[in-house]
This record gives C-alpha cells, structure tokens and sequence, in this order.
C-alpha cells in the first residue's frame, strides 16, 4: 500500500512537472525567437546573409520549427505554444525574405515589441504556475493516497 | 544542377538530357519553351516535342516557387541582382529574369511580378578553349576580346580557359560579375564575384595583384575605362563582349582602339570555341 501510494503521488506530481515543462518550453521558444530577430536584424542589414544559411547556424526549436515552417510551408501549432504565439511567428514566416533589407529591418524593429510582450507574459507565467502545477500535482496524488488509506 | 526548379517542372524536365539543352523558358499561362541545339520545343510527358502547344503550362505558382529558392528564401540577399535582371543559383545557373520595374527617384529598385524567366543550363565542356588558349598563348598572352552573340558559350569558353590558364603559372583574378564562372581546376585563381565590374577592378588589382584577369560581358564605358587601365598596368585581359562582327564591336561608341592585342569573334552556331575569326 505504501508503495502504490508513493507511486501515486509520483505519477501526479510528474503530470504538474509535465504541464510546467510546457510553460517552460514556451518561454524559451519566445527567448529564441527573440534573440533570432535581434541576430537577423545584424545579419539582414551588414552581412545580407540568405535566411537558410543563418538558420543553419542555430539550433533551438524555434530555428527548427522556422527552417521547417519555411521549407514545407507547414503550419502546426506545438502544443506548448498559445494562439497569439503562433499567430506571431506565422506572420513573421510569412514576411520573412519577401522584400529588400530596408523594409525587412523596419519589420523586425516593429515585431520585436510583439514578441517582447509575449516573452514577458511566458516569463510572469512561468514564475507564477510552474510551482503550482508541481505543488498542485504533488498534493493531488497525497490526497488520493490519504483517501486510499 | 536544376534543383530550384519547382517540383512539377523537375519532374518533367528530369528526363531530358541536358548536355543538348542550352535555356528553358518558363512564361506565366504558356508551355515550357526548351532551346535543345537551338531549335525551339516543349516537353510532354518528360519528352521533348515540337507541338509546343502540349507542353506543361506554367503557373504564376510555379514562377513564385521558382524564385522563392533561387533566392533562398531570402529577397534581400540577391536584391542587387534582381535589379540586374537575374539571378544566380547556387550550382552557377544564371536565370534571366523579366517583369515590372520598380523605379524610385529615377532608378530601378526591384523587380517585381515576374512573369518569364530564361533558364541557361551552363556546359562544362572539357577543351572548348583549346584553340583559342593556343592562339592567345603563342608568343606570350595576348589581351584579348571575345565576340559571339548571346548564347553562342563565352561563358564556357571562359571557365575551359580558366583551367587551361594553369599551364601559365601566374595569379590570375577572375571577375566574375554573375557568379557563373567558378572552376575549381585552377589553384592560381582568386575569384570576385557577385559585384559590379567598377569595383571588382578597382579593389582586385590593389589587394590581389593579379598578372591575368578574366571577365565576362564587357558592355559599359567604364568596363572599357577598368580594362583600359588594367592593361595600362602590364596587367593581360581576357574579356568577352556581346556582338556579331569584329567591326561593330570596334564601332561602338565607348570603344576605346589599341586596346587589345587580339579580337576573336566565335563561329554563329558552331561548336563551342571554334573560331570564326581572329586579328
């Protein structure tokens, strides 16, 4: 019985760890994402290097899910981003190589703020849930075990 | 070589071989136009044919594909060649490219809504130069000018003669404007290339000291003043220049005389590098 209930209050604590990993993974999808905008905008405006090749130098999930999005025009939000998140980076796929240094420059100085905002709101989620979840999965299984007992 | 090619295009363009194949057109709502031995045709089916009217149409999907890869993704890396009217694939396959020009103050900025562009499948063909590089070699390098109308293999000339150039040992700097002249099989060659002419001359012959230069498509007056002062420096030149006869090239109006010690003009139609006439 000891040993089911330890099991118990495992498995339910790894199920908040699990539901925290995605919060976390969100955030640091949008840290990727932002520090690529930073890179692109040094690289489209002084190197002029082609998307692919900077791409190829990264490997994040973003620059992943990107290079492929790019390649295969496939749209498939992961289950650890919000709609908003997703909605951002289709649109910056889209924009992406489309036009001339200049207006490619003006729309990652305009995009940034966006993905700033989300990154911030990733953060404050992350600092304020990632705890609950782990603590609320730990005292789900100990509820359980004690009304097992 | 034709990778960027969309992929229902490839597929039907795959079966051809391409060592007969000298450009393929693709035009917006028209058939695939393929130039094989300088006959015009299309292809059905992965065959060529005459009836061009069966030929695979293309789609303004098909162009938008076409240039999406050829510029990686990436309008703004090859902008500046955009506004030359064509683009260089990573393989050095040059696409002509034909649509709106986008003019700000007076200049061209972009070109936009393409709706055709010409597809020429370079050849490497082992030897093309040989008569010419016997030519220009006898009793030391010669300057020399290389006259052929467009689509008659200058280029090919060109790259062949890079490799024969190795016998002579010296650094040789090749100006390659359109990224169409790489060969590998010269290890005394220094290559510049994505850059117009002006200062592809001017940085190259300060920072690379060549004693040869190569360069394609000579058409401006200040091509002729870069080569003019190439040459002034002990520099020797093999260039080539669009044009149907030795006079009509020396006729143009920013033609400067004595400039080169020798002028080939290649046989209209014959097999690459053969000579039609020489001075």
């Amino acid at each position: 019985m000891i040993y089911l209930g330890f099991c118990i209050v495992v498995l339910t604590t790894y199920i908040g760890y699990c539901f925290s990993k995605k919060l976390v993974k969100r955030k640091t999808f949008l840290n990727d994402f932002y520090n690529f905008n930073q890179k692109i905008k040094r690289e489209v405006g002084f190197s002029k290097k082609p998307i692919l090749s900077i791409l190829e130098e990264e490997n994040t999930d973003f620059s992943g899910l990107l290079k492929d999005a790019i390649l295969t025009d496939k749209e498939e939000r992961p289950n650890y981003l919000i709609k908003d998140d997703y909605d951002l980076f289709i649109n910056y796929k889209n924009f992406l190589g489309t036009s001339d240094s200049k207006s490619q420059i003006n729309y990652f100085n305009t995009i940034n703020e966006s993905i700033k905002k989300l990154l911030e709101t990733a953060k404050a989620n992350e600092e304020k849930l990632k705890p609950l979840y782990l603590k609320l999965g730990f005292f789900v299984g100990l509820t359980i075990l004690i009304i097992l007992i | 070589m034709l990778s960027f090619l969309p992929e229902r295009i490839k597929n039907e363009v795959d079966p051809i071989d391409l060592s007969e194949v000298y450009e393929i057109r693709l035009r917006k709502g028209q058939p695939i136009i393929i130039n094989h031995k300088n006959s015009l045709k299309s292809v059905y089916n992965g065959k060529l044919t005459d009836e061009v009217d069966k030929g695979l149409i293309i789609l303004k999907s098909d162009l938008e594909e076409l240039i999406k890869r050829l510029t990686e993704f990436s309008v703004y890396s090859f902008n500046e060649q955009i506004k030359e009217g064509y683009l260089t694939s990573k393989d050095g396959v040059r696409v002509g490219l034909s649509g709106e020009c986008v003019v700000e103050n007076g200049k061209v900025i972009t070109i936009s809504s393409i709706h055709s562009v010409n597809i020429r499948i370079p050849h490497d063909i082992f030897g093309a130069s040989n008569e010419i590089f016997k030519k220009i070699t006898k009793d030391g390098l010669k300057s020399t000018l290389i006259i052929s109308p467009p689509g008659q293999g200058k280029t090919t000339i060109l790259k062949d003669l890079i490799r024969n150039l190795k016998i002579l040992r010296q650094n040789i700097l090749v100006i390659d404007e359109r990224n169409e002249l790489f060969s590998f099989s010269n290890c005394f060659a220094d290559y510049i290339k994505n850059c117009d002419k002006l200062y592809a001359f001017n940085y190259g012959l300060r920072s690379l000291s060549p004693k040869i230069v190569i360069t394609d498509e000579i058409m401006k007056k200040e091509d002729f003043l870069c080569v003019k002062s190439c040459i002034d420096s002990g520099i020797k030149i093999i260039a080539t220049i669009h044009g149907n006869s030795i006079e009509k090239v020396k006729n143009k109006d920013f033609f400067i005389d004595n400039l080169f010690e020798k002028y080939i003009l290649l046989k209209e139609f014959g097999r690459p590098g053969q000579i039609d006439i020489i001075i």
